[in-house]
């Protein structure tokens, strides 16, 4: 490739996006990913080998190598230290990329191209009206066009109906919510998730096909398998559940102006004074994760979209101008758990049947918004995820009696031995509900550098995370709502984990629009320096899933960015 | 279960007490129903032993062998709490699978003081010494991977979990599925149900 226009630094929920709006406006563009590529004829062995450089054709794309690689084991797929998904080099015998902890909790993000969105659950909310009007330097009624857009291409529909979403609604029904029917959140209430998964096959139900043909049909399947990794459709870029690689990425390559280039580690910015633009970014000095050979990369533009964590990072480790806002003001949705646990004979007359199938359809295809306090997510997970997140994470110790069952109460914390054993066999009778809070941003909550503490790539991030009173409140509000409604449908224990506070799988706001970056997304220190993630969410959006807000931004940005500069 | 060849790789005191963790969150035991009962191996049985001191070697800095000091660390408090023992500085040559002794219940208590820092920090393994985050992540590191392997695939993998990840494949049915009634992969299920709102119907919105 000749020297690019422009360079995006990650793969993931808004790197992809914003190299195919470039890359349609006839822009060249280098999309670089730290992580591996799969189903990509240039790695037929993502994992073992370190291939090819470089891909920038649609024809590259291999939907059997793709299914070969997604197969749908979650430890194979979902173990954060050596699994596929998960956040480290793509040579799985090396260790996973360090972060340092400030508190306890992990963070569950992916390298590879698609980013996150691998794994991710596809829920695509707009953020609530009242989170954005007054409180960032756009307004919601702006944001609209941008989220019709990424609606319509990715394409975004509401989660079909299967048993545990069924469950759901009976009880937050009978609860006493009502059913919103809007995209546009201002008042509480429940709905199907608006999610970025084709909608089921219109032959799911004709015997006449298998399930195997089904799954290499046009449309989801309701397998189960959001959480694993994807691997349904007849071909890469028809793929049910839309992650990145396989909705922005195929149109990208489409293009024929966008290349991408995996295992190529950014590490650090490289910037010069310009007697007219002052200080501005011109390229990004990488690394390539099989080979450590370094280079460095030029363009006119630079968009950052390496994650809330990376990104802060990425600017620290480059010396850029301070900024008291660089990774301040992280929020993470500070996440909790509720599982209900039902009996056969309270199911029959709600669904027809005496189990749930938490692992059937969508991963999380219901929710229950609620502007000033966040939202519920129904969840559904395959077994060892469930087991590890809902009876086995919490920061209120381990339950001390094993063989007293909870009965219609609320069990706080970790269970083990046969309590675990006696749960877990009623695994396809339970029900788990997500708590995503509206947290409140705090300047002390961010992403730093400990120059002490180095990888290959430079000085490692260091999180710091505490939620403010006014988060721990809405928190407790919510568990108490979503253990409500899974009583209500006749749960007959539940189960409160309790999850550490540092858990951070919604990531945002480090980098906050009107702080660190304009209302276009362009540093207001660093020219040509744009950014396109998560972390310039200038706040945790109400409570709704980021991904959708992010992409739109970064339609917006790019059109931004062909304005300015060229 | 003995430790198969594969295994001398770790210490025999570091490889007892991971055994002896394992079997402290999911022991063997017998499941009753209403039309009999059955008999449900634990972790150990199931290799998940193995499956943490892989996970803690594979982390940028390997620490299978220091969670295993912390483990005989609390272990003795423990020992001395209950039999006025004479130990009164840890040694860790003299106290290496001293855990992997205590009953479960005693091991259960040993892992829960070191999560609420019931230990003297300062005596703790190099990286654990005066590290209070690190040791409670690692605790909490401990219960999931554990249940994450037992009701995962891990015990498929069979004689194949020693490979490298990428080289592994399943040769026999992971035991932990029937445990819970997961099918395993799926290409799908016709569970559908219709819908409740569509798109269409919000465009004039």
């Amino acid at each position: 490739m000749q020297r690019p226009d422009v360079l995006v630094i990650g793969s993931g929920g808004g790197g992809a996006v914003i190299a195919k709006e470039l890359g349609e406006l006839g822009l060249n563009v280098l999309m670089l990913e730290a992580g591996p590529w799969y189903g990509n004829k240039k790695w037929p062995n993502p994992n073992s080998e370190k291939g090819g450089v470089y891909s920038r054709s649609p024809d590259d794309l291999d939907v059997s190598l793709f299914k070969e690689s997604y197969n749908k084991l979650e430890n194979n797929m979902n173990d954060l230290i050596a699994g596929k998904l998960r956040w480290g080099p793509a040579n799985r015998e090396h260790p996973p990329w360090e972060r340092s902890f400030q508190q306890r909790g992990f963070v569950w993000q992916i390298a590879g191209v698609g980013g996150t969105t691998q794994h991710y659950l596809a829920n695509s909310p707009r953020a609530f009206p009242s989170a954005i009007d007054r409180k960032w330097p756009l307004t919601y009624r702006e944001l609209i066009p941008f989220y019709e857009k990424v609606e319509d291409e990715l394409p975004v529909e509401f989660a079909p109906t299967t048993s545990k979403e069924e469950l759901f609604y009976f009880g937050a029904k009978k609860a006493g919510w009502n059913l919103l029917n809007t995209l546009n959140v201002v008042s509480p209430g429940f709905r199907p998730q608006p999610n970025a998964i084709l909608p089921p096959n219109a032959n799911l139900l004709n015997p006449a096909y298998s399930e195997k043909q089904l799954s290499w049909m046009e449309g989801c399947t309701l397998a189960g398998h959001c959480i694993n990794g994807c691997p349904h459709g007849p071909s890469v870029s028809k793929i049910a559940k839309r992650s990145t690689n396989v909705s922005y990425v195929p149109l990208a390559l489409k293009t024929g102006n966008v290349e991408i280039r995996p295992n190529t580690f950014s590490y650090q910015v490289i910037t010069e004074k310009h007697p007219k633009e002052g200080l501005r970014a011109i390229g990004v000095k990488v690394r390539n994760t099989w080979t450590g050979e370094r280079d460095e990369l030029f363009a006119d533009c630079i968009v950052v979209a390496a994650g809330a964590v990376e990104t802060p990072r990425l600017w620290l480790n480059s010396s850029l101008p301070y900024n008291p806002w660089i990774g301040r003001g992280l929020v993470n949705h500070n996440m909790d758990m509720v599982t209900g646990v039902f009996s056969g004979k309270k199911l029959v007359p709600i669904l027809g049947s005496n189990v749930i199938n938490p692992f059937v359809g969508h991963t999380s295809g219901a929710r229950l918004d609620f502007p000033g306090l966040g939202s519920i997510q129904v969840n559904g997970v395959s077994p060892g995820l469930m087991a590890s997140f809902a009876y086995a994470f919490s920061q209120s110790g381990t339950k001390k009696s094993h063989a007293s069952p909870i009965h219609n109460s609320h069990g706080k914390g970790r269970v083990t031995g046969e309590e675990l054993i006696g749960l877990m066999a009623d695994y396809q009778k339970s029900s788990s509900i997500l708590i995503v809070t509206d947290d409140e941003v705090d300047r002390k909550n961010r992403v730093s550098i400990l120059p002490s503490q180095l990888d290959e790539n430079g000085a490692i991030p260091s999180i710091h995370y505490a939620p403010t009173r006014i988060t721990q409140i809405r928190k407790r509000k919510l568990v108490k709502i979503a253990a409500d409604i899974l009583l209500q449908a006749g749960a007959r224990n539940v189960v409160h984990s309790n999850w550490p506070n540092g858990l951070m799988i919604h990531i945002m706001s480090t980098m906050r629009m009107g702080y660190v970056v304009d209302q276009n997304s362009e540093s207001y220190q660093v020219g040509r320096l744009y950014i396109a993630d998560n972390s310039i969410l200038t706040n945790g959006l109400g409570g709704a899933n980021p991904t959708l807000t992010t992409q739109a931004l970064a339609v917006r940005t790019a059109g931004k960015i062909y304005k300015r500069y060229f | 279960m003995t430790p198969s060849s594969k295994s001398l790789k770790w210490p025999y005191t570091t490889q007892i007490n991971f055994m002896a963790i394992v079997d402290t969150l999911i022991p063997s035991s017998v499941v009753i129903f209403k039309s009999g009962w059955r008999f449900q191996c634990g972790g150990v049985e199931l290799s998940i032993w193995e499956y943490l001191l892989m996970s803690f070697d594979n982390l940028p800095t390997p620490l299978s062998n220091e969670v295993s000091q912390l483990l005989d660390l609390s272990a003795l408090y423990i020992h001395k709490g209950h039999y006025h023992s004479p130990f009164s500085i840890y040694n860790p040559h003299i106290c290496k699978g001293i855990f992997a002794t205590l009953s479960r219940k005693d091991r259960l208590t040993a892992i829960t003081h070191l999560e609420n820092l019931k230990v003297p920090l300062h005596i703790l393994p190099i990286p654990y010494k005066n590290n209070p985050t690190l040791l409670q992540i690692t605790i909490d590191s401990l219960y999931q991977l554990t249940v994450f392997g037992y009701y995962s695939e891990w015990y498929g993998y069979g004689c194949t979990r020693y490979h490298c990840p990428s080289c592994r494949h399943l040769c026999t049915y992971p035991v932990g599925w029937a445990y819970t009634g997961y099918p395993g992969p799926s290409f799908g299920y016709r569970d559908f149900r219709g819908f409740l709102l569509n798109m269409s119907n919000l465009k004039s919105e």
